[in-house]
């Protein structure tokens, strides 16, 4: 009963006329909560973009190691970016490593996952967990033990080196994706191709792989972006290997030429949120993550 | 006619496992070889020498987990002990703040549609697309006595002097990596919110059941396993961060990976480093074991 007192005063307190007595605590919960939702949501924002959108600020400004005081507008910050051809380089050549890795994990991933998800086999268990240690290993614990592998075995770091731990590291992004969408996928679509005479090859080219193809393309571009912006791995197993990361790593850490690293970063910025917007409106990308 | 049966039957598995075995066979050689090998190398290299030409020298020596542990002024008295202690307590201030921020958020999401939920979908998610090394570099500016905040700070009437908790050190490194890592929380925690039933909470309240007592008993039990996994993700990481504390920290203290991969890019330490990173193995693990408890894989996409 003292509930229902507590009800009453806090109706009294929130005094909706004709209604006192009836509006419960719930109620006022409810509307702290949703209102309180949306504020912190709001704020999240904030939150998030605040750094970014300084970024892209101080990459247009003259002085561009902070926003005060003001010294005005300038491209100059552009100009240098583009004509820092060893940055250039190195963001050229992470692309390439991103995408020979991405590419190489979604070979050897796709299959699999269809193994993991159709075929029952001794060790399926295990393999299902293996599958998720590349994501959850800390990144050095993998640069450190290939380093070792790697010195053990004669492979001298670099490319081939980095593309071996991008392409491990990018094997989870694929083959949970593949083998979640398998899950829930209706065979029957498969049967039904097979009933209309359709061979192995035709049932998997022509129904299973289209359906399945949104998504292994989501988690390509999930390995690919892994690789793109690891550093720590490609520190230890990418000898002198150009990559973007250590050179965005040496610019800040060793204050050289940081006027290029504004205009770097709001690039990669607008072509993110450029990519993202469309992938949100063709699809439920969420369904991938 | 039997045995002709049992012979097409032996093909047919013969046939299914050869098919097989190319399928999952070189991703099986992959993870073997570049997972768990050089694991295991990493443990029996964390107890083993390196000589003056930077070999590894196969032995079984304890020295490099006393190295660790034994400092000059005594046990536990070394920068290694003190990073890790300091490494957890950041990783665990940063998992509990992406989980208090995200929990709401993800909530909402479950409940928005169309247009809305596009919009604050893309608002929450650009950073998490944008690389991390631009994520952690973005709050540079911001941090410090000229920072941004603490510029701003000064300009008005509340302080003459920057504060030192804008400054670059502890509180930079939690709030940038609170940043980087959010989106990894919100994700896991949307899909098991999502997964829940409304119907569900609608018949607890139908049946009397509070607000409160609806997200005490019905909600938050119910995504436990993707808070779990959220936690997981964000911790793991944030233990092991290297580039944070190296641009946000600024000397005044150092993370594990910091201590780990100054030794062997100084010393070529790589037995020093193996006998360090292994306890960072170790979280890992616990970390492993609860996701495989928690979650399937099939859910895991």
């Amino acid at each position: 009963m003292a509930d229902s007192e507590g009800h009453g005063r806090l109706s009294r307190l929130v005094g909706e006329p004709g209604l006192a007595g009836t509006v419960s605590v719930d109620r006022l919960v409810s509307a702290i909560a949703s209102y309180g939702m949306w504020a912190l949501t709001i704020g999240i924002v904030v939150f998030l973009w605040l750094p970014l959108s300084q970024i892209i600020a101080l990459s247009f400004m003259e002085n561009s190691a902070v926003l005060f005081p003001f010294e005005g507008v300038t491209l100059q910050n552009y100009v240098s970016l583009f004509t820092n051809e060893g940055l250039l380089m190195a963001a050229r050549q992470s692309a390439f490593v991103a995408t020979v890795s991405a590419s190489v994990a979604t070979l050897i991933g796709v299959p699999m996952g269809f193994a993991i998800a159709r075929h029952e086999f001794r060790g399926r268990k295990m393999l299902r967990g293996l599958v998720i240690v590349p994501l959850l290993m800390p990144g050095i614990i993998m640069g450190i033990s290939l380093l070792i592998l790697f010195r053990v075995i004669g492979l001298s770091p670099g490319f081939f080196g980095t593309v071996l731990a991008h392409s491990v590291y990018g094997l989870p992004f694929i083959v949970l994706p593949v083998v979640a969408r398998l899950a829930v996928f209706d065979r029957k679509l498969e049967e039904g191709a097979r009933d209309l005479g359709a061979d192995g090859r035709g049932v998997l080219t022509d129904v299973t792989l289209p359906i399945i193809s949104p998504a292994i393309a989501a988690g390509f571009i999930f390995a690919w972006l892994r690789s793109f912006e690891d550093f720590i791995r490609v520190f230890f197993v990418g000898g002198t290997m150009d990559a973007l990361t250590k050179e965005m790593y040496g610019m800040v850490v060793y204050s050289q030429g940081t006027e290029a690293m504004d205009p770097m970063a709001t690039i990669i910025v607008l072509v993110v949120s450029a990519a993202l917007a469309v992938a949100i409106n063709f699809r439920d990308i969420l369904e991938y993550v | 006619m039997s045995t002709i049966q049992e012979l097409g039957d032996a093909f047919e598995r013969r046939g299914k496992r050869a098919k097989l075995a190319i399928m999952a066979g070189p991703g099986v050689g992959w993870l073997l070889t570049l997972i768990l090998v050089p694991t295991t190398f990493l443990v029996m290299v964390s107890f083993a020498e390196i000589n003056s030409s930077y070999d590894v020298v196969w032995s079984f020596s304890v020295s490099n987990y006393r190295e660790l542990f034994v400092g000059e002024s005594g046990f536990l008295q070394t920068p290694f002990v003190d990073s890790f202690f300091l490494s957890l307590r950041i990783a665990a201030a940063t998992t509990f703040l992406t989980v208090v921020l995200a929990y709401p958020v993800a909530y909402l999401l479950t409940r928005l549609s169309g247009r809305r939920f596009k919009v604050v979908l893309f608002a929450v998610l650009v950073p998490f697309f944008t690389i991390f090394i631009v994520r952690i570099y973005s709050w540079l500016s911001l941090f410090g006595s000229q920072g941004l905040i603490n510029s701003a700070l000064v300009a008005t009437p509340l302080t003459s002097e920057p504060l030192g908790i804008f400054e670059y050190g502890l509180a930079a490194v939690v709030i940038s990596l609170t940043h980087a890592f959010f989106p990894y929380m919100l994700l896991t925690l949307y899909s098991s919110l999502e997964g829940i039933d409304y119907g569900v909470i609608e018949a607890s309240r139908d049946l009397g059941a509070t607000r409160i007592e609806i997200a005490r008993d019905v909600v938050i039990p119910l995504s436990a396993q993707g808070l779990i996994t959220g936690c997981v993700f964000v911790f793991v990481p944030a233990l092991g961060t290297f580039i944070t504390p190296q641009f946000l920290a600024r000397g005044k203290f150092t993370m594990i990976a910091e201590v780990l991969t100054a030794r062997i890019n100084e010393l070529y330490a790589i037995n020093y480093g193996a006998a360090g990173s292994l306890f960072l193995i170790i979280p890992t693990l616990i970390a492993f074991a609860i996701v495989m408890r928690t979650t399937s894989l099939e859910a895991m996409g």
